[in-house]
């Protein structure tokens, strides 16, 4: 590779690496985190070839080249830089679905830290010790308002809640969960699991979580589409699910299924 | 200072320079994208090929930070550091140098991408190559980085923070000395014949670490490529099936370590989570995985050789299994 391209195919992944970021596409990839580090390394790339690429096509440049001071070709291998920057390109990006999902299993989230953490989750999801929401009523039929008064969780907190909180404080509260769904095993037509992954640093360290979900009505949404799920969770399960390692899995008694779109985020991530 | 220019610097080709094969491999695959079955085409959208993109783009990306940290240190290191200083510098005796790189590698926060044209460079300035590889293996696995996001993965087990710092520093040290013993000089050829060019300071940090950046990211694409293959096609049962069986557990767990590839800054968040694995089992996932996974011997193949490569990774495969079960033995 000669020193001019090496300098210009610099520039290029540096553009690649402002370019995933500020599209926000790189959350399909890395945790939110990098943000600063991408678009800081990504600004150095460009500097660092452009750098390369003006010494590079000077005068002086050429005259050493020709009499055969330093003219060191870079490895080929830099070419396949080339690879990340077409497949990041050419394709959507598309975050890790069940396709991944089905190459591990689900486990419980580790435990929280400290008890009061997990009490201060539990809290924030207990309704409000108000008066009951009026009834909507519509020519006389109540409408169950059933996303209004649930709360929006996210899959890590309802799992950590349902493992550990041994007061089952959450047991018919209606909580809200958005993730991605997957046929369950058990081939009853009204179930499927409810999926998202958390992510350490990057999707290669992706590690799955998934909630049951039971007595969807209507039709079971369709393998890795993104859905809203508003349901209650129930402690006392006769038929529960399970993990291919034996853990029992969550389940939520879906009163709402709502279609969504993919989340800006598609991972949860460990709050550090 | 003055600025080295190695005269015989070409570190891929021969003196006959070959003709690039570039043009011909380009035509050939323009050609075999308009000849695609149409069929075909939508093996790109499948779900296998999509994940393999993910799991590719996302460790190309992740690393990307951490090699220009590492790409731009060497670079500096180029341009500051004058010829024969390290070596000057560093204690002669190797009995001292290797233990004192290994604990120098706490100062590098990054993980294992950047540490690679670090010490590829610190070889090239004249650190005796036993000391430099101490440091290869300590800086992305004893860093406070690193530390700090394993006592986060194992929260109110400070034990696992001590197991791992000893076993990833004793993994350093004791390939280090064995390297000072077997590694011949041979085997850098590739380190030693990097290229320093440029007319000023400034144009040799920049070059520098232009060219670093390139090389050792061409080599860090293999090992993605690499890594995302395994991880699309290694069924879970292998994961799930064979833990728990003794010593064969660890041996696993110490491949997979090797395959998976994952950052040292995450890996002890996969570590916690594999639960049905022992500690020890686990500590041993924690020190293999930065000091040799598929896509450090790419990047070491890039930066050292491929004779340095074959011995290494071997040599610190088994020390690090080796450091990993007697830390855990003693610590966990």
């Amino acid at each position: 590779m000669s020193n001019r391209f090496a300098g210009l195919l610099t520039v290029v992944l540096g553009v690649l690496a402002l370019k995933l970021t500020l599209s926000g596409e790189y959350l399909n990839y890395v945790r939110a985190g990098m943000y600063p580090w991408l678009v800081l390394s990504g600004l150095i790339l460009v500097a660092l070839g452009l750098v390369g690429w003006r010494s590079a096509r000077s005068p002086e440049a050429h005259h050493h080249h020709e009499a055969g001071g330093h003219s060191h070709g870079l490895s080929r291998a830099a070419w396949l830089l080339v690879v990340p920057l077409l497949a990041a390109s050419l394709l959507r990006p598309a975050p890790l679905g069940s396709f991944a999902a089905n190459r591990q299993s689900s486990r419980p989230p580790r435990p929280p830290a400290k008890t009061a953490v997990l009490a201060q989750k539990v809290v924030k999801v207990k309704p409000v010790e108000a008066a009951p929401a009026p009834a909507v009523e519509v020519a006389g039929v109540p409408i169950p308002a059933a996303s209004s008064n649930s709360s929006e969780m996210s899959l890590t907190d309802f799992l950590e809640i349902t493992y550990y909180d041994e007061t089952k404080a959450l047991a018919g509260v209606p909580v809200t969960i958005v993730g991605f769904a997957m046929p369950a095993q058990t081939g009853k037509p009204d179930e499927f699991l409810l999926s998202r992954f958390m992510i350490s640093c990057c999707a290669a360290d992706a590690q799955l979580l998934q909630a049951g979900v039971t007595r969807a009505t209507g039709s079971v949404p369709k393998q890795d589409s993104w859905v809203s799920v508003t349901g209650t969770w129930e402690p006392d399960d006769s038929s529960p699910l399970m993990t291919d390692d034996g853990f029992p899995i969550p389940k939520l008694v879906a009163r709402q299924v709502v279609p969504v779109a993919q989340p800006e985020n598609p991972y949860l991530t460990l709050a550090q | 200072m003055s600025t080295r220019l190695n005269a015989e610097a070409s570190f891929d080709f021969g003196p006959a320079k070959k003709r690039s094969p570039v043009p011909e491999l380009v035509a050939l695959a323009l050609l075999a994208l308009v000849l695609l079955p149409s069929g075909l085409r939508g093996l790109l959208e499948s779900p296998g090929i999509r994940n393999w993109v993910t799991v590719f783009v996302a460790i190309v990306v992740q690393a990307i930070p951490f090699l220009v940290l590492g790409t731009l240190l060497s670079g500096a290191i180029a341009a500051l550091v004058p010829p024969g200083w390290l070596a000057q510098h560093l204690p002669k005796n190797t009995a001292m140098a290797v233990p004192v790189a290994g604990i120098a590698g706490v100062g590098l926060p990054g993980c294992e991408c950047g540490s690679v044209p670090v010490a590829g460079r610190l070889m090239a300035s004249g650190a005796p190559p036993a000391a430099a590889t101490a440091f290869l293996l300590s800086a992305p696995a004893i860093n406070p980085v690193v530390l700090v996001a394993t006592a986060v993965a194992f929260q109110g087990q400070p034990r696992y923070v001590l197991a791992r710092f000893s076993a990833s520093l004793a993994t350093a040290v004791v390939v280090g000395l064995i390297w000072s013993k077997v590694g011949k000089a041979a085997y850098h050829e590739r380190a030693l014949k990097r290229v320093v060019q440029g007319d000023s300071r400034w144009g040799t940090f920049a070059s520098t670490s232009q060219h670093d950046f390139l090389h050792a990211g061409g080599f860090l694409v293999l090992g993605a490529m690499t890594a995302a293959t395994l991880h699309t096609m290694v069924p879970k049962s292998v994961l799930d099936g064979l833990a728990g069986a003794g010593f064969i557990s660890i041996l696993i767990i110490a491949l997979l370590a090797f395959v998976l590839a994952i950052c040292s800054e995450a890996d002890a968040f996969v570590a916690a989570s594999l639960t049905q694995f022992s500690p020890t089992a686990r500590l041993v996932f924690m020190v293999v995985g930065p000091a040799v996974d598929v896509k450090l011997v790419a990047l070491q193949t890039g930066t050292f050789g491929r004779s340095f490569a074959l011995r290494f990774a071997p040599i610190t495969f088994v020390v690090a299994i080796a450091a990993g079960v007697i830390a855990g033995s003693l610590l966990l």
